[in-house]
């Protein structure tokens, strides 16, 4: 699979993305609808996919009520229950589409829950809702079914960000590199295999949920860091794909409690979540780590991240890469300077986390603990080694850089930054390093 | 004698409307009574594989086995002999474009039914294909031969819609019909290491129960089981 190097900032066409942007222009619905995208788009789709049995149908429905709702909010108003408009008005679309679409009519009488409301003049949502309140999430089973084995891996991230995200074949095409049209057909195949194949819609429990955890971590974790360090784009963070990710990331923490692994990513990402706000400047741009405001961690999420790290821990059993990939994010959350910061104990964790995962990415991490600990020479002498696995990526110039720079041989490390500009994708990333090539460069 | 006929058709065949539709040869064969069953699978981008390796269940997406000729179907022929097996495979219309593989059904003693397992009454949902395939562990001694276990726990749950082991692929027959010849080869379409040795129809409620149901055959300990979805009547 190619890895999600650039998802991009847009999203389906009810989604404003950004709200700052300079004139909005008319048909923009305001910050309310990207606000309701965030929380809705994942639930509606959710719900209507339990409701109708139809993946293709339930996303079209939900994107017709995102598009009403960018007309009729800018006309009328937002209404109070931004979430119950949206469903019923999702609801609604869906029973046109299969009006209108004659092989759908005979389905509609399987779908009582579907067609009662409307012709008896209640609210259609009313059952919907209430159904849903004996549903724990219906976007966890819709992620476990979109992470199902029996899906091809690459399918399963495209399937997890169209579906529960919202965000556009356009979108998950650039992330993948790969072509509208594939990406289009890669998404039609998984869903006629979900049809075709009868995989089921539904929360397996037990050993069978267990077997299930590692790819569905994967996915959780691939949206987290995609939303934390977006690789492409304007965002410093996407806060609604974080936010995705912690919700059900939480949410399968309470259903399997036994599983380290899920508390250690969940404690992870709430780790890194109580530093969105340090990590940005209000013009949107990036701060580095070490120079970071810690008084605008959230400590109620560091709180929260480190309990999870705790429940993690008392399970007896031998550390995974996200309760390692955890420890290491709470040696630096109990830290109250850089300075004080247990580096050496990050280099231990560091060496486990190689040990079972010898990613180029966890290496490069552990290369610039060691430079924490033992100085930037000795992390510098560890980056030749990673060259040609990292070959084409501005991560390896730019961590290369930084450590000169710190030994203070700014021609290295401009001529570094020039080599990771090369490279960098657009957005923060790049005006960071934009900006420390002028600090180096003497004037 | 019973065989399996697997329907083999290439990925990019392009059969005139007379080929694609196997009405005739089916009306035929059912009139003659050497049709026990028989059904289009869904396509191999829906089939799902399970093998059981040190007590883990690995699941993996797609056919156990990629090649251009893929299984789009199969049937059940009850024949008097070999001769009558490749007439009726001959008459099939897949023939003029693909291939059609005969295995023997070889099935054993101690089969619960009595060797009669060959298909079962009721709507099975999907094909559980038993694969070899290079490198697998060898059978233990308990999981050679006929899965009587298996059979009866799932004869048991009303899952089972019978099954066989085939003979090996070097007693099979496939036959094509080329510029209106019909044109026999011995062995398999195409000589792989990863050869089908068994089948069995099953009716599950979905795909999760279909992978338990795999899982717990001694096949997947072994070998690969693949799961084929059957096309909707």
């Amino acid at each position: 699979m190619a890895p999600l190097t650039q998802v991009g900032a847009s999203r389906a066409a009810a989604s404003p993305g950004r709200s700052d942007d300079a004139v909005p222009a008319p048909s923009r619905p305001g910050p309310a609808l990207t606000r309701a995208f965030a929380d809705e788009w994942g639930r509606v789709v959710a719900t209507l996919v339990r409701v109708t049995g139809d993946w293709a149908l339930a996303e079209d429905a939900a994107q017709d009520a995102f598009g009403s709702a960018a007309v009729s909010w800018e006309r009328d108003g937002v209404p109070d229950r931004p979430g119950a408009w949206l469903m019923t008005a999702a609801r609604n679309a869906a029973l046109d589409r299969m009006r209108r679409d004659a092989s759908q009519r005979r389905r509609l009488a399987d779908h009582a829950v579907l067609a009662r409301g409307r012709d008896d003049g209640t609210a259609p949502l009313a059952d919907v809702e209430e159904e849903g309140d004996e549903v724990p999430d219906d976007r966890l089973r819709l992620i476990v079914t979109c992470c199902h084995p029996a899906l091809p891996l690459d399918a399963r991230v495209a399937l997890t960000l169209r579906t529960l995200c919202g965000l556009t074949v356009e979108d998950i095409a650039r992330a993948f590199g790969t072509t509208d049209a594939a990406m289009a057909k890669r998404l039609v195949r998984a869903r006629q295999k979900i049809a075709h194949a009868r995989i089921p819609y539904r929360v397996p429990r037990g050993p069978e949920l267990g077997g299930r955890l590692p790819g569905l971590l994967a996915v959780l974790y691939l949206l987290y860091t995609e939303g934390y360090a977006p690789t492409s784009g304007d965002a410093v963070v996407r806060g609604e794909l974080t936010g995705e990710a912690v919700r059900l990331t939480r949410a399968l923490a309470g259903l399997v409690p036994d599983e380290p692994e899920v508390h250690g990513l969940l404690a992870l990402e709430l780790l890194h979540e109580s530093r969105r706000t340090a990590r940005q400047t209000p013009d949107g741009d990036v701060v580095p780590f070490d120079e970071q405001d810690r008084s605008l961690w959230d400590g109620d999420l560091v709180r929260e991240g480190l309990a999870a790290l705790a429940v993690a821990r008392a399970v007896d059993r031998p550390a995974g890469p996200y309760v390692l990939q955890a420890e290491i994010a709470a040696c630096h959350a109990t830290a109250a300077t850089p300075a004080t910061t247990d580096t050496r104990r990050v280099v231990v964790l560091y060496d486990a986390l190689v040990r079972i995962q010898p990613t180029p990415h966890v290496r490069l991490g552990r290369a610039m603990a060691v430079a924490a600990a033992d100085g930037p020479a000795a992390g510098l002498a560890l980056l030749p080694g990673l060259a040609d696995d990292l070959a084409g990526s501005h991560l390896l110039p730019a961590a290369e850089a930084d450590l000169e720079r710190r030994l203070g041989r700014v021609d290295r490390a401009a001529d570094a930054y020039r080599r990771a500009l090369e490279m960098a994708p657009s957005g923060p990333t790049r005006r960071f390093l934009e900006r420390r090539l002028t600090e180096v460069t003497p004037a | 004698m019973t065989y399996l006929m697997i329907v083999r058709v290439p990925e990019d065949a392009e059969p005139t409307p007379q080929d694609a539709s196997p009405e005739a040869w089916f009306e035929d064969v059912t009139r003659r009574g050497v049709h026990l069953a028989g059904d289009r699978l869904r396509p191999p981008s829906d089939a799902t594989c399970v093998r059981v390796r040190d007590g883990e269940t690995v699941v993996t997406h797609g056919p156990f086995v990629e090649i251009a000729e893929q299984i789009a179907g199969f049937d059940l022929l009850q024949v008097a002999d070999l001769e009558e097996a490749v007439g009726v495979a001959g008459a099939h219309p897949v023939a003029r474009f693909g291939a059609l593989e005969l295995r023997e059904l070889v099935p054993h003693d101690d089969d619960p039914a009595g060797g009669a397992n060959a298909v079962l009454e009721g709507a099975a949902t999907y094909l559980l294909l038993m694969g070899r395939e290079p490198g697998s562990p060898t059978p233990a001694p308990q999981d050679a031969g006929s899965p009587v276990g298996w059979i009866q726990e799932m004869r048991g749950r009303d899952v089972d819609r019978g099954g066989s082991l085939l003979a090996p692929p070097d007693r099979t027959v496939t036959v094509r019909v080329r510029g209106g010849e019909v044109v026999l080869a011995r062995g398999p379409f195409a000589q792989l290491p990863e050869q089908v040795d068994g089948y069995n129809l099953i009716d599950a409620a979905d795909l999760d129960e279909a992978l338990e149901v795999a899982a717990a055959h001694p096949a997947a300990r072994h070998g690969v089981v693949e799961i084929r979805p059957m096309w909707p009547l």
